[in-house]
């Protein structure tokens, strides 16, 4: 066992932490600090003498790093669980049984040997000195005043509360689920399970992320399903459109690279001029929300031209005439120009080009419909891309994402509610996008209650027979992603008991009577698929769970433990469970078909590859809407109360001078990473970016003071001057900082989108369409 | 080992406990006894899960100072705040933090709210201003199961013990160097006296791992831990007391150490440079 140093991940400069913070000074003498160790340590074990020599000019021989060798780890698979992307697959290096440094896995094509600038810091959050260590438990909700207490007395309190509401309401309706996506592991399911096993509870169902297009691909295609984003490399036209991966999906660049290298030409749709923007060939900056009406535009210049690929309009589709003539009714590329902003020249030159390069893709990101007409707008998109015939062709496509890869079993998801369990006899739609168990329980006479997460403070405020007494929120952080803060600060305050697991002390936390430590991802195994990419990782437990951690299902276990103790029988989740056993019952017969595996063992080889029949989606032309076509006119959409057309739909009324605009960091994914030190190195505090010409008019200079203010509420921070924000927009990065109150949710209302609820439960929410003023603090 | 008093702690491989809950059982002879009743009083109050073992060690330093006296006059920044002989139970109840009392707890019981002030400075679930870890402090970047976490565990390693859930439990809080130091003390006491023992290899490795454990290893943390904690707002007497002793203790022994051995940086420190 070597005790040198070796190569520990990178080491940024020690920032400036105080005088007196912890790490401010290295230890005087560091380096000489092993060589003292030893000297003593021998003479303890061995008895051998420690000899001063009576050297006058020789020096103490300083030890230096050993070279890199790889024997000297232990090395695991792991998967970056967060919602993102890129769903990393990694390699972590663990010596005397503590990580020290993560790689991106290379046997993924996908991450290709490297992380993203958030991953390289993992070994930060594992090893935090501000991670939460104890369940603790607060006497008084907000008051600061902690006890730390054992697992068991936080079990036993929270079991013998849900006993009480379960006695007083004659059900367990009173205790709600609040959880998305803070970790993306399968087992993770287990949280639900856990509900499931406890009896109906009530859930916060839907997605603040994507709902919208995911019901506008299912109208018009069926299912969300896009292409394999490696083959974006064989476009030859690449329209990124509401999406930055330069910032957010770091790996799939280097498709986007090499698809500009065969001769594709890059065009970049986005309010804003980002990263993405700047390496693209052609930068649009279109009104917020007016992508419906571009694409129409565009849709109608290629009709106009005669480049609608005739045999898939007529032979694949439903609808295209009437489309057509909608088009010629109601659209001009003019009319498009006045809405966007874009020039009409522009439109029609970027429209012909993309109808005449074969294939042609258009990358729809999730920012672009995260509008009250956002469904409408991905509709129209997809549109464009299926009447140039670019639907279900390698390097084509409408990518959105895909959910190809996720047929797990979910064993730790599907529990039985306990005998003679009394729920919600309400209609049940699906508990969000993941939800496999949506339609199975039609036959139940007993449903859970489903609230929509995307109006979580109201749905809470508003929910009766019985109130909502006990929250339990876990990979999920409500007061840094739930809209309008101040409601829900308020909703909270009607909640009886909040129970909040986590591996940080955020604000939902602050707002929690019991914190549960929870997991990260090198404590506990599980396996990851992506709705993006096609490759499935398995998840090693590599180190044991720091301090009193415990993992998602391990919690429920214990859980049950209690609740059975106390009232025997009151929940069916398992009293004991291992997280490689749970693992292991994730995996079927098709998971490993197409995964090309014979066994879960073969992800430790590294990860793997799903084997589609192509890189293209709906490669045979086969549609799994109603008529089996790609429906230009969706009746379902219809009878869902939209327009069976992709229509325009208009935007929402401003409702206060300038748009504001609340999209991701580089260095945060919601509210995960910003608050690790390495990330601050970059990402100090937030700002709001806003063009000169509105700082002029304002009288706001750069890094001034300023106040971000509207009906929801206020935000002050800097301000900075730039010209890659439009002049009537306000910006600024959702996160969450460790030592600031900031929160972008102090100012974005839970106004719906028009999606999202078909497939997800519950209607998108429009974070886009959200409009501040701003004056100097 | 089996000459030596039983030391206080976790045996290797045996049954995991916490340092706190362990009575330490061993008669130790007179020239440490000071020293080990405020090492043993310092590691239990460190390691305090709550009130009651916040009040059980405060009393037990309480009868160290009341037997042994203060070691040293405590540093301003501790006396002037907060007195420097106070016990909790007869502070200023306006002087505590501004906790509301919880249901359940009665209002004015100071315990409770030293709990709460102790959880704020070292435990969370809040980041803490004073993380109790040698790592956390002698990293060039803040963090736990460092290098320096790492020097403890083969230290405890060689005495032949390890923390109960190693690899879980950061091997460097404060609470376990301070039940080693106290182990080593017991094997000083053990050995004969130190000029007797200048020339035996085992009285030279002890007092080595004695001066690395308190005045190099600790001594490059510990006071800027005290240090840093001491400036917050409303640390009760007991915990500032506590800091002090821990201050007092680690500075003496520290300066005890310097006069047996002259640190060997000054070999270093004479060479000509070439």
């Amino acid at each position: 066992m070597s005790k040198t140093t070796g190569p520990t991940g990178p080491t940024g400069p020690t920032g400036p932490t105080g005088l007196n913070g912890p790490g401010g000074t290295p230890s005087r003498g560091a380096p000489s600090r092993s060589m003292s160790r030893r000297s003593f340590l021998k003479g303890l074990i061995a008895s051998g003498a420690l000899a001063t020599l009576p050297c006058g000019l020789l020096l103490p021989r300083k030890a230096s790093a050993a070279p890199f060798n790889k024997a000297d780890f232990q090395i695991f698979r792991n998967a970056c669980p967060r919602n993102c992307y890129d769903t990393c697959s990694m390699v972590t290096y663990v010596r005397d049984g503590v990580v020290r440094f993560v790689e991106g896995a290379p046997e993924s094509t996908f991450t290709a040997g490297g992380l993203c600038v958030k991953g390289y810091a993992y070994p930060r959050r594992v090893y935090s000195p501000d991670r939460i260590k104890y369940p603790m438990v607060q006497d008084g909700r907000g008051s600061g005043n902690w006890r730390r207490v054992s697992w068991d007395e936080a079990m036993e309190r929270i079991a013998r509360k849900l006993l009480e509401i379960k006695e007083k309401d004659g059900n367990l309706l009173g205790l709600a689920l609040t959880k998305y996506s803070g970790n993306f592991g399968i087992t993770n399911y287990g949280v639900e399970g856990m509900m499931s096993s406890l009896g109906y509870t009530t859930r916060l169902v839907g997605t603040p992320c994507w709902p919208a297009g995911i019901d506008a691909q299912n109208y018009d295609m069926g299912d969300m399903w896009c292409n394999d984003p490696e083959d974006m490399e064989k476009s030859r036209y690449v329209i990124i459109w509401g999406a930055n991966p330069a910032w957010c999906s770091v790996h799939s660049m280097k498709y986007v690279y090499a698809a500009r290298d065969r001769g594709a030409k890059i065009v970049v749709i986005d309010p804003v001029l980002t990263q993405t923007s700047a390496k693209g060939d052609v930068a649009w900056q279109p009104e917020t929300g007016s992508d419906g009406a571009l694409a129409l535009g565009m849709a109608r210049h290629v009709l106009d031209l005669g480049l609608v690929d005739r045999d898939f309009v007529a032979n694949n589709a439903v609808g295209f005439e009437e489309f057509a003539a909608y088009l010629r009714q109601n659209v001009t590329v003019e009319w498009a120009a006045e809405k966007s902003g874009i020039p009409a020249d522009e439109i029609r030159r970027v429209a012909e080009e993309f109808a005449t390069a074969k294939p042609a893709t258009i990358w729809i990101g999730y920012g672009m419909q995260r509008h009250v007409n956002g469904g409408a707008a991905v509709r129209a998109i997809d549109a464009l891309v299926a009447m140039t015939g670019n639907v279900g062709k390698v390097g084509g496509g409408a990518r959105y994402g895909h959910l190809q890869t996720w047929g797990f079993n979910y064993h730790a998801m599907i529990q039985k509610a306990p005998a003679g369990s009394i729920g919600f006899t309400g209609k049940a739609g699906p508990k969000g996008e993941f939800d496999v168990t949506a339609g199975a329980a039609a036959a139940a006479a007993y449903t859970d209650r489903s609230l929509n997460i995307n109006k979580t403070a109201q749905e809470l405020l508003d929910a009766q027979n019985p109130p909502v007494r006990v929250l339990w929120s876990s990979c999920k952080n409500p007061f840094a992603q739930d809209f309008d803060r101040n409601k829900l600060e308020k909703a909270f305050d009607k909640l009886e008991m909040v129970v909040s697991v986590e591996q940080f002390f955020t604000e939902t936390v602050r707002h929690s009577d019991i914190v549960l430590p929870v997991t990260t991802l090198f404590e506990e195994w599980t396996v990851n698929a992506s709705y993006w990419h096609y490759w499935v990782s398995l998840n090693e437990q590599a180190i044991a769970p720091m301090h009193e951690a415990k993992s998602n299902i391990e919690i429920a276990a214990l859980l049950s433990r209690h609740m059975n103790r106390l009232s025997p029988g009151s929940c069916t989740y398992p009293q004991d469970i291992d997280t490689k056993e749970w693992m292991e019952k994730e995996f079927n017969k098709g998971v490993y078909d197409l995964l090309g595996i014979s066994h879960w063992q073969d992800l430790r080889k590294g990860p793997a590859k799903a084997r589609m029949p192509s890189s293209a989606s709906w490669s045979d032309r086969t549609f799994k809407t109603p008529s089996g076509k790609y429906e230009f006119r969706s009746d379902l959409c219809a009878s869902h109360g939209h327009k069976a057309l992709p229509e325009y739909k208009e935007g929402r009324k401003a409702y206060a001078p300038y748009r504001l605009l609340t999209p991701h960091s580089k260095f945060a994914i919601h509210s995960q990473f910003a608050n690790l030190d390495w990330m601050e190195e970059f990402q100090t505090e937030p700002f709001v970016y806003l063009n000169p010409a509105l700082a002029r008019a304002k009288g706001i200079a750069d890094l001034d003071t300023v106040r971000v203010f509207n009906p929801t509420g206020e935000v002050k921070l800097r301000a900075k001057i730039t010209n890659t924000v439009p002049g009537d927009c306000l910006l600024m990065y959702e996160a969450w900082f460790r030592k600031l109150d900031f929160n972008v949710q102090n100012l974005v209302d839970d106004e719906s989108a028009d999606m999202g609820a078909y497939k997800t439960g519950a209607p998108g929410v429009a974070i886009h369409d959200q409009f501040a003023d701003v004056a100097i603090a | 080992m089996e000459h030596i008093p039983a030391i206080p702690g976790t045996p290797r491989n045996g049954a995991p406990d916490a340092p706190a809950a362990q009575a330490a059982t061993g008669t130790l002879p007179p020239r440490s006894t000071r020293q080990s009743c405020l090492l043993r009083g310092l590691r239990d109050l460190f390691a305090a899960r709550g009130a009651d073992d916040l009040r059980a060690a405060s009393l037990a330093l309480d009868d160290c100072v009341a037997r042994y006296g203060t070691p040293a006059p405590l540093p301003p920044n501790a006396s002037a705040q907060h007195g420097q002989h106070s016990r909790p139970d007869q502070h200023d109840p306006a002087r505590r933090t501004a906790a509301q009392a919880a249901p359940g707890h009665p209002r004015d019981d100071p315990w409770r709210d030293a709990e709460y002030a102790f959880n704020r400075l070292f435990v969370g679930p809040m980041a803490v201003p004073a993380p109790p870890y040698a790592s956390a402090w002698l990293e060039t970047e803040p963090r736990l199961m460092g290098e320096s976490t790492m020097d403890v565990r083969d230290l405890y390693h060689a005495l032949g013990y390890a923390v109960p859930g190693e690899g879980t439990t950061p091997d460097d809080h404060l609470s376990f160097e301070l039940d080693a130091a106290l182990a080593l003390l017991a094997l000083r006491d053990a050995a004969p006296p130190p000029v007797m023992a200048a020339r035996e290899e085992r009285g030279l490795a002890v007092d080595d791992a004695w001066r690395w454990l308190v005045a190099e290893h600790m001594g490059a943390w510990v006071p800027r831990f005290v240090q840093r904690a001491l400036a917050e707002p409303g640390v009760p007497p007991a915990i500032a007391r506590a800091l002090a002793l821990l201050l007092c203790w680690q500075e003496d022994a520290a300066a005890a150490c310097a006069h047996r051995h002259p640190p060997e940086t000054t070999a270093e420190a004479s060479a000509p440079s070439l």
